[in-house]
């Protein structure tokens, strides 16, 4: 090669690369007019797929809306959404597979704390805001915690210890636990009854049942802990296993003698539907992330609740799921968040979740900005038959306030980086 | 005492239920050859066609036992179908073949069921009669559970009859031990496979069936139960009717019962003696004897 063609040769390159510099500026005008990725992470395959099929539809009502009046910025959303199978490595890929292939904005979703915690580090490796909208694991936001994790549900402690706020008030000393041997079970039982013991010392431990998760038999379990004589039981069991356990539990004769008190899975949409009138109303208690169904009015009672269970309704022909509405409402928290910032810089986003108030249909939720944690209200009920519903309502609830349920910031473990 | 016995009835409970499963799977395998990954996705079908009949005869005071019935005989045909145009084809290729066809079958059943009746958990209502609890001691036990205990000893005796006390049993044990002469002495060996493929699935359909009452019925219970049954069959000795009878109701004790000794561990259990087994007497308790 002679020195002339070399010189040629990088005349030819830098004139590429001037042309191409001078049309950057152009490009990023027209990428302005590009829609706003978000990349959604759910189980749409195998046995919880049922389930968790219903965060992405209650995410694309959102976007439905959000684009019906003029996106975000006056940028479209676009929402892609792919299957983590429950799976950490198949999450791993897939997220993976969306901030480089898709390139989007944002991540929404994940329904396994198992999941979760994988997810997060390939958020946080890639700059991406990653929004939790269901799995529960306190450490998430907890010892775990980054600037580039926000969720928008609530979590284990929260849900546990708004359970034991109103445990302490009731009778029962004796207790005793039936939940899946895994993390999620775990850290529910650990942190309500730690709850309760520090609110009332006399109460005491009679019996343990730990099937594993999805277990379909519980009768052994039944047995055991019916021997123990609790006056309460606490559950954890999660979607089907809560249902076969309450119907394998009946005719055992479980609730002549015990109170029942089913944390998450308790009035989840689709474990109430299914059971209906089964449900043992008298010794029945339940709380779930949504369940804004009283008998008397909606909880709460607002036109923002009423419109998404009618747009819901008239989109699918089915009442929301709770995961519906946290997925639905994880994604207006996106928009709140990049009208607050302006612009889509990560470092402005953050910034702008961080201590950001939002209204979704079931109240105003509230971003700590310590830890990037939902601070909102917790609903436990009764359940009874329905005159207004095609499935069983509340008929007697307590609302427990977010700022009681959250434990203090200190006792999270969080050091935000 | 009274919470021994009533632990107890829980394992029988479930071991009735496995051994519908795996002597199904068990006798299948003795016969065909085939181990049908594809078994737990007939008992799928076999609770949803108990629930879908029952829409019918919702009214009728025999309504769940006409859709029990329904059912088994439509997943049967399923079998049959299952059998002659899928099976038939890979017989005397080598195993791997038939086992990524049957593990496909579950894919494909898995997902047609998804079709068909979608994700939603469905509910089959119990039988009126045996709603109720019997009292044993002073403390409940269902009265459906009770059923399944006596149901299951009576279906594992019409099958030993069936394979051992007849000549359609006859020819099916010929055929397990000599393809080539049983054909030869003028068997038609085809259309035997197909029907102990049809009554294999049956089995599995009548497991099914049986347990939507007492369980949710959703995509992907098959996986859940398929699992174990392959436990009992290797405790108990492949392709063998005995050895699925006593391993169900080994698994089902160590399920009751492992929860009390170590409450944490008790999976552990039944995979430690697997293991036992398989490293000890890798042909199962009883023996692989065919059929």
């Amino acid at each position: 090669m002679s020195i002339k063609t070399v010189k040629c040769f990088i005349a030819v390159i830098s004139a590429i690369a001037f042309l191409s510099a001078s049309f950057l500026p152009g490009q990023s005008a027209a990428q302005d007019q590009s829609p706003i990725k978000i990349g959604g992470l759910a189980i749409l395959s195998g046995p919880l797929s049922g389930y968790g099929k219903t965060g992405p539809m209650g995410a694309e009502l959102a976007v439905k809306e959000i684009n019906a009046k003029g996106g975000i910025l006056g940028r479209k959303v676009e929402y892609i959404v792919r299957d983590d199978e429950a799976k950490p490595d198949t999450g791993v890929r897939q997220a993976r597979r969306l901030i480089l292939e898709d390139k989007v904005n944002f991540l929404i979703g994940v329904t396994s704390s198992a999941v979760l915690l994988a997810v997060m580090e390939i958020a946080k490796e890639n700059k991406t805001i990653l929004v939790g909208t269901d799995a529960a694991t306190a450490r998430a936001t907890g010892e775990k915690c980054n600037k580039y994790f926000f969720r928008t549900s609530n979590n284990a402690a929260q849900d546990s210890r708004s359970a034991a706020f109103i445990m302490a008030e009731k009778p029962y000393k004796k207790w005793a636990v039936i939940a899946p041997d895994y993390e999620y079970g775990h850290s529910m039982w650990d942190n309500f009854i730690g709850t309760l013991k520090k609110l009332k010392p006399d109460v005491e431990v009679v019996a343990e049942a730990w099937p594993k998760l999805n277990a379909e038999d519980y009768s052994p379990y039944i047995t055991q802990v019916l021997q123990a004589q609790p006056e309460a039981v606490f559950s954890a069991l999660w979607s089907a296993g809560n249902i076969n356990f309450v119907k394998q539990a009946k005719p055992h004769g479980f609730f002549d003698k015990i109170q029942l008190f089913a944390i998450g899975a308790g009035l989840m949409y689709e474990v109430v539907k299914t059971l209906g009138n089964e449900i043992p109303f008298d010794k029945y208690w339940g709380s779930s992330r949504y369940f804004p169904f009283a008998e008397d009015k909606l909880i709460p009672d607002t036109p923002k609740n009423r419109e998404f269970i009618e747009a819901y309704k008239a989109a699918y022909g089915d009442y929301p799921e709770y995961l519906a509405e946290e997925t639905y409402a994880g994604i207006y928290f996106i928009k709140a968040m990049v009208e607050k910032a302006g612009s889509l810089d990560v470092e402005a986003l953050i910034k702008a979740g961080e201590g950001l108030s939002f209204e979704a249909p079931e109240g105003t939720k509230y971003i700590r900005p310590e830890d990037h944690q939902v601070v909102e209200d917790v609903v436990w009920g009764r359940l009874g038959p329905s005159k207004k519903y095609p499935f069983p309502a509340l008929v007697e609830y307590v609302i427990v306030p977010g700022s009681k349920a959250t434990p203090p910031v200190e006792e999270t473990g969080c050091k935000m980086q | 005492m009274a919470f021994l016995f009533l632990q107890f009835l829980n394992g029988l409970n479930y071991g009735m239920v496995l051994s519908l499963i795996s002597s199904g799977l068990s006798l299948v395998f003795g016969v065909l050859g085939v181990l049908n990954f594809a078994h737990g996705s007939l008992y799928m079908l076999g609770a949803y066609g108990a629930f879908t009949f029952l829409q019918y005869f919702q009214n009728l005071s025999m309504g769940f036992w006409l859709a029990l019935l329904l059912s088994v005989l439509s997943v049967g045909i399923i079998g049959g179908i299952i059998e002659i145009v899928f099976l038939r084809p890979v017989y005397r290729r080598p195993h791997a073949y038939q086992l990524l066809l049957t593990y496909g079958l579950i894919l494909i059943l898995d997902d047609l069921v998804k079709m068909t009746w979608g994700t939603d958990y469905k509910v089959v209502p119990k039988p009126q009669a045996l709603s109720g609890s019997v009292k044993f001691f002073g403390d409940a036990y269902p009265a459906y559970d009770l059923f399944i205990i006596f149901l299951g000893p009576l279906v594992a005796l019409g099958l030993w009859v069936l394979v051992y006390k007849t000549r359609l049993g006859m020819f099916i044990r010929a055929a397990s031990l000599d393809r080539e002469m049983t054909d030869a002495l003028g068997i038609n060996v085809p259309a035997l496979f197909t029907l102990v493929f049809m009554l294999g699935s049956c089995l599995a359909a009548l497991g099914g069936a049986l347990v939507g009452p007492i369980r949710t019925v959703s995509p992907g219970m098959g996986i859940n139960i398929i699992i174990d049954a392959f436990v009992v069959v290797i405790v108990g000795g492949l392709g063998n009717l005995q050895g699925a009878f006593l391993g169900s109701l080994i698994i089902g004790q160590l399920e009751s019962f492992g929860i009390l000794i170590i409450p944490r561990f008790n999976i552990a259990f039944i995979f430690i003696l697997t293991a036992i087994i398989l490293i000890t007497r890798p042909q199962g308790l009883v023996g692989k004897a065919r059929i």
